[in-house]
């Protein structure tokens, strides 16, 4: 996790800062987005297309590349495709579609993050240090386009999606969505309010203002529905725990 | 395909006519007189059971004028050693005209005493019984006759042994390639994705066909021009967006949240767009799903942004859906309802194989005149012609399309004594 490029930015005190590669066919967007984020302290690259883009990381591996989705010639898809199996690089996916089978789309191709344009400054800046948190704060982070099982469940991190064992879908809130993910994906292990509140707030969960109390009971109400005996304990003072055993489908 | 018609035709014509000489008897049977003696006694003949008809009457049956029944009926008298005043014979027409045949036989044999003369037809013997009633036994022939015949008395039969499986081949034939169009017309419906119909059938049939897929073809290069349009079109206006953002940065505080909101509204103006597009191009997946659980989740949802949207009687009623689509549709409805009325009451309830899931509020609702266009796309009620409220006026039109997409329906109510009801009626899983 030390896998940090040299840096031309020497006001950190830290040393070696996140090195950014922009992959924009705009040119006057690559800039705005390059002072922004060296306002804000990183050290950037720029590149244009496909091509140059590997030019620039054979010379400079990167940390986070900010890649836009539709470019003339290879296009971000398919070039995230080719990054996949680089696990030192992180993905931000910037399109001008915006829908949810786009984001989807995105994310199974190996993208870590999906912004759709217009993007802000603000909330680039936001992703990109979320992006940061989640490499300081779980380095065994697993794939993203995983599918979890418990219990006959299964639920589907990319798309959002939770089936019960005859595989009918059961939707949940994005709060409770979050939750449960953020549990599943650490199994019988206790966490506390706060993190969950951390873990669970991920991407697009606005909405997640709710206690974590109030979430997790109707999380227990939704699967007791269709799931008997106990699936996240409350341990008292500590936090939650999810108790079924886990698999990866 | 004639040459297939005619053989089919053919067989059907052969299996036909085999049925009906199955069903009859195969010839008639010559009776003689001592086998009518052995007939008037009730014994048994050697070959077929005859078919007898009985009968009793007071009155003495007329006496025969005819020369062959008058032999006959002597003949047979003496051969039942009865007075001949006793017994009356009935020939037909047939077996009346062969006088000269019996005549000759009864004069060469019966020097022998062994004339036996037979009889082919349907005959009716008369006897007087002793308590002086009559006892006619008749003996009926039958005769398969000539085809022509046949056709006369069995017409109707041999019609319907005809037209019955012509005819259900013949449906089959054509209603296969109908259904076949119905089929792959409701997919089109459905989605993007080309299901060309088979070519085969009669020849106005194949030629629809090819219509039929010719027209597919067309959609879908449409539905694909479209979708790389609208893609260009977001790129255009999305990037400029993105730069304005940028711009802003750097911008006194004031300026830059004013200008961000305006950036806010016009974005969601393009998205609302683009996802209208998106959802009327886009391939359903469909997909068993509790719809109470979706409907309840996007009510929490509502509900976690501080917005008084409530649901009662939430139910688990399993649907084949599309989640994106029911989603939005169902988004789409409560947001109106929190936007115009302030919030959102839902139900659902289960009706005759359907669910029903019904979102009231109690805001201003619509006129009649503005319910009946609601659904139109890029129509917006007056009323919501304002910047607080004013989308695109392409909510509604999704909504529809998306209840359409799960053979469902949207109908919007005024309420009385104020408010707006949206119920959606969508067929559930058995």
């Amino acid at each position: 996790m030390n896998s940090v490029t040299a840096s031309t930015n020497d006001e950190n005190p830290g040393g070696a800062l996140p090195h950014i590669l922009i992959v924009d066919d705009d040119p006057a967007l690559r800039r705005l987005i390059r002072d922004f984020l060296i306002s804000e302290g990183y050290d950037v690259t720029e590149a244009e297309d496909a091509p140059s883009m590997r030019r620039s990381l054979a010379q400079a591996p990167a940390d986070i590349i900010i890649l836009d989705v539709m470019m003339p010639g290879e296009d971000g898809l398919s070039i995230a495709r080719s990054l996949a199996l680089d696990e030192d690089v992180r993905i931000i996916m910037v399109s001008a579609l915006g829908s949810e089978t786009d984001r989807i789309i995105g994310l199974e191709v190996g993208a870590d993050d999906y912004l759709a344009k217009p993007v802000s400054p603000r909330e680039l800046l936001a992703r990109i240090r979320a992006l940061q948190r989640r490499r300081r704060h779980a380095p065994e982070m697993p794939a993203i386009t995983a599918h979890y099982g418990f219990e006959g469940w299964s639920l589907d991190p990319v798309r959002r999606v939770l089936r019960d064992p005859s595989g009918v879908i059961i939707s949940l809130s994005e709060g409770e969505f979050g939750l449960l993910l953020a549990l599943v994906e650490r199994p019988k292990r206790v966490l506390s309010r706060d993190r969950l509140l951390e873990l669970a707030r991920g991407q697009d969960s606005e909405a997640f203002d709710r206690a974590v109390d109030t979430q997790v009971s109707r999380l227990r109400r939704k699967l007791g529905t269709r799931l008997h005996g106990e699936i996240i304990r409350t341990v008292r003072n500590e936090g939650y725990m999810f108790l079924p055993p886990v698999t990866r489908l | 395909m004639l040459a297939l018609a005619l053989v089919v035709i053919l067989t059907m014509t052969l299996f036909s006519l085999s049925i009906l000489f199955l069903i009859l008897p195969r010839e008639r049977v010559p009776v003689s007189v001592y086998e009518m003696s052995r007939i008037v006694h009730g014994l048994p003949l050697v070959r077929e059971k005859p078919v007898i008809r009985l009968h009793e009457q007071d009155s003495a049956p007329p006496l025969s004028s005819d020369r062959t029944e008058r032999l006959i009926s002597d003949m047979l008298a003496a051969q039942l050693k009865m007075p001949a005043s006793d017994i009356r014979v009935y020939l037909n027409r047939g077996d009346r005209d062969r006088y000269d045949q019996i005549a000759q036989e009864s004069a060469l044999y019966g020097k022998d005493g062994a004339a036996d003369p037979f009889i082919v037809g349907t005959f009716t013997i008369a006897l007087k019984t002793p308590d002086e009633r009559w006892r006619l036994i008749t003996r009926v022939a039958r005769s398969p006759g000539s085809l022509w015949n046949l056709a006369g008395r069995y017409g109707f039969v041999l019609g319907l042994l005809f037209v019955l499986p012509l005819s259900l081949w013949f449906s089959a034939r054509l209603s296969r390639p109908i259904r076949a169009f119905a089929t792959s017309a409701e997919r089109l419906g459905a989605g993007i994705e080309e299901h060309p119909v088979a070519l085969h059938g009669p020849t106005e049939i194949r030629m629809a066909a090819r219509s039929l897929n010719e027209m597919q073809s067309r959609i879908a290069r449409f539905v694909r021009e479209r979708t790389s349009v609208v893609g260009a079109i977001a790129h255009d206006l999305r990037t400029p967006l993105s730069r304005l953002h940028f711009h802003l940065a750097s911008a006194p505080a004031p300026i830059r949240r004013a200008a961000e909101e305006e950036i806010r509204q016009m974005e969601q103006l393009i998205g609302t767009t683009l996802d209208f597009v998106e959802n009327e191009s886009r391939p359903r997946t469909m997909e068993p799903l509790d719809l109470g659980m979706l409907v309840e989740s996007l009510v929490d949802d509502f509900a976690d942004m501080q917005m008084d949207v409530a649901i009662v009687a939430p139910q688990p009623i399993t649907i084949m859906g599309d989640m994106l689509l029911l989603k939005r549709l169902f988004t789409n409805l409560i947001d109106n309802a929190v936007k115009y009325g302030g919030g959102a009451r839902v139900s659902m309830r289960r009706e005759a194989g359907c669910a029903i899931v019904e979102i009231v509020d109690d805001g201003p609702g619509m006129a009649d005149d503005q319910i009946v266009r609601a659904f139109e796309p890029f129509f917006r009620g007056e009323s919501s012609r304002n910047r607080k409220t004013g989308g695109v006026g392409l909510g509604l039109s999704i909504v529809q399309t998306a209840a359409h997409a799960h053979n469902g329906t949207v109908l919007l109510e005024r309420r009385v004594p104020a408010g707006l009801s949206a119920r959606v009626t969508l067929p559930h899983m058995q």
